[in-house]
């Protein structure tokens, strides 16, 4: 991403390097409001071979430390989630305490209208 | 509303309560809840300023309120919760001065919307559908702010950008 704000709510250690525009947009959001956040400070592995190797892992996009709350956007529509709503599935079975919540891009294009935001990847 | 009243004016009696609300769009709200309370009580209004891309800093206070709340019961008047940014930011704001107690009661709430979950939402007048509103002191880009009920907005009563997104 080109845009580089500087943050206020950022916890992290390495300035965070967002995939897209949506991604970008939530850090602002929750550093407007203050809400401390990290930017994908954890993996969690999902499945691994035979010989221990990770076949599969989930790297939710934000940690809110303050509300223990990974939270993970996706920019793409809601019919076409099921495979990360399946490594959602995964992550809830595999770790029972880990709070994680999916924040859907209609859930973003809701706050884009009413906050005026560019979303626009 | 009278329900409501009823609830909230069972759980503070004796206690006369302040009420808040951020302006505008709970104005209207306020103004039915106070009258439904049944307990005394007082008034006072807020002005948070928006989101509008990140530009200008982060939340602060366009108008603060007019009273000190230091060992008072405040209760949080909203329209909707959602992401539940707003609220949050709000309580933690209103929570610093020291209120006695802090509660919040919302008209409409979207939990399955919601980003930060530690609020004090105690009160909740309806859990909305995932639909835009206007009226009862909600507006559209300031529009429809005085219908006197809430309505659906259908996407096709909406500007086209706007239409997008919904």
């Amino acid at each position: 991403m080109r845009e580089a704000p500087r943050f206020q709510a950022y916890r992290g250690a390495e300035p965070p390097r967002f995939a897209n525009r949506i991604e970008l947009e939530c850090a602002k959001l929750l550093d407007f409001y203050g809400v401390p956040w990290e930017y994908e400070p954890r993996s969690f592995v999902l499945e691994q071979d035979e010989e221990g190797r990770v076949t599969s892992a989930f790297t939710p996009d934000f940690y809110l430390p303050e509300q223990d709350l990974y939270v993970e956007v996706t920019v793409m529509k809601q019919s076409l989630v099921t495979r990360k709503n399946r490594k959602l599935r995964q992550l809830r079975e595999r770790y029972p305490d880990v709070k994680v919540k999916l924040f859907y891009r209609r859930d973003f294009e809701r706050l884009a209208f009413r906050f005026q935001l560019q979303i626009a990847s | 509303m009278s329900e409501l009243g009823h609830q909230i004016g069972a759980d503070y009696a004796d206690r006369e309560p302040l009420l808040v609300a951020p302006l505008k769009s709970s104005a209207v709200f306020l103004v039915d809840l106070s009258r439904a309370l049944g307990v005394l009580h007082t008034l006072d209004l807020i002005e948070i300023a928006s989101y509008r891309g990140g530009k200008g800093g982060g939340a602060r206070l366009l108008k603060d309120l007019d009273q000190t709340i230091t060992g008072r019961h405040v209760l949080i008047v909203g329209d909707i919760v959602d992401t539940g940014l707003t609220l949050h930011f709000l309580s933690r704001t209103l929570g610093l001065r020291g209120p006695a107690s802090l509660s919040a009661v919302a008209l409409l709430d979207r939990p399955y919307r919601r980003l930060v979950d530690d609020l004090p939402l105690r009160y909740v007048g309806f859990t909305a559908l995932d639909e835009i509103f206007a009226g009862y002191g909600l507006g559209l880009d300031e529009r429809w702010r005085a219908l006197p009920d809430l309505h659906y907005v259908s996407t096709g009563a909406l500007p086209a950008a706007a239409a997008d997104a919904a």
